[in-house]
């Protein structure tokens, strides 16, 4: 195949075998040192004007600017949501604690008015005559001093 | 950063460095506004006139070459530097100039080969005297034959030709595979050659 027949080709977009694409490689590397290559490689660069690139100054600095407060705004949103969240984990670790500590308080007062009921229980009812005073003792009152106390000695064993 | 840098950059546009690139890269991801200066200093010619040929006018070229740096410092972040700074460059430009075209609704017409040339380098001056004079309507013949080229192929042949990226870069600039990056490059040149056969009497593919 020759350089027309794979312009060819390449032209009416046909797939290249292997052996034709290894042609366009070799055809590629023999250009490279074409005149047609320098004549391209030789073309001018010409820069901007200096007006086109005080424009571009100007724009950058808008830009620099804007990026400057999207990184403020961001420090700032980044900064507010760590203190909101750090206010939140503070009232539920404090609000779980109280409410800990409340119920740790109504079960001591529970319990504490439970020994009030129970001692009030003790020393109310009675005969009068076998009062026990239940700060006096050092062990509780046993099941039978209780049923004695409450329903009396005579009431149960009147015999 | 100061002169030094300053002086390399001013060698970096002839040979191109990708070590200074990625110092600038650096120095600007830390908002440092004379690097990304220093950046325009390199590529402005080099996209400016890429636009350039890619649009044609002159107007379009500096409003699309002045919005790649723009998008370039807004992006900054986002470099990875797993493609070259001038590759990155390029895309941007390339996916700009395509917009642009397509907005204005003025890509050109594919040229095939054998429609010949609407340009002047149908005339033979071989031997004029003004040798200057010659090289200039070479220079200018080479330009309207670039510039009949199809989008594709002038895309391809002067990042290829003119800023020398390699077919890989290319790829990645215009994304297309490295296989239609060479078949593309390869009718470009095609063209070019049959254009300006009358200027050029060394090539032997003419």
């Amino acid at each position: 195949m020759n350089r027309e027949d794979l312009l060819r080709k390449l032209e009416n977009e046909e797939e290249l075998s292997p052996m034709e694409s290894a042609l366009l490689d070799a055809y590629l590397d023999e250009e490279a040192g074409t005149e047609t290559l320098r004549a391209i490689q030789a073309l001018k660069r010409e820069d901007p004007s200096f007006a086109w690139r005080a424009r571009l100054n100007e724009r950058l600095s808008q830009a620099a600017g804007r990026v400057r407060r999207r990184a403020q705004r961001k420090t700032v949103l980044t900064a507010s949501t760590v203190v909101a969240l750090a206010a939140v984990s503070l009232f539920f670790v404090y609000t779980g604690s109280k409410s800990e500590v409340r119920e740790t308080v109504n079960l001591a007062s529970y319990l504490y008015e439970w020994h009030e009921e129970a001692s009030a229980a003790v020393l109310l009812p009675g005969t009068g005559s076998e009062l026990i005073s239940a700060e006096g003792r050092s062990g509780s009152p046993t099941r039978d001093e209780v049923d004695e106390l409450l329903f009396g000695k005579g009431l149960v064993d009147p015999l | 950063m100061g002169s030094q840098l300053r002086a390399a950059a001013v060698a970096h546009r002839s040979t191109g460095d990708p070590a200074l690139d990625g110092s600038l890269i650096s120095r600007c991801k830390n908002r440092d506004a004379e690097a990304f200066s220093l950046i325009v200093d390199l590529y402005q010619a080099r996209i400016y006139g890429f636009a350039r040929r890619m649009l044609r006018s002159e107007e379009d070229a500096e409003d699309v070459a002045q919005e790649v740096f723009i998008r370039a410092f807004q992006n900054i972040d986002r470099f990875d530097g797993r493609a070259s700074l001038a590759t990155w460059l390029f895309r941007i430009a390339a996916n700009l100039c395509i917009d642009r075209a397509r907005r204005k609704d003025r890509k050109p017409e594919a040229t095939h080969l054998e429609q010949g040339l609407a340009v002047e380098a149908t005339r033979d001056t071989r031997w004029d005297p003004e040798v200057r004079a010659v090289a200039l309507e070479m220079e200018d013949a080479i330009e309207a034959t670039i510039a009949s080229l199809s989008e594709k192929l002038r895309s391809v042949l002067l990042l290829h030709d003119l800023e020398e990226l390699s077919y890989e870069e290319i790829s990645r600039v215009v994304g297309i595979p490295v296989g239609t990056v060479k078949s593309r490059l390869f009718l470009a040149r095609a063209h070019l050659q049959r254009a300006l056969r009358n200027y050029l009497t060394g090539d032997p593919n003419l």
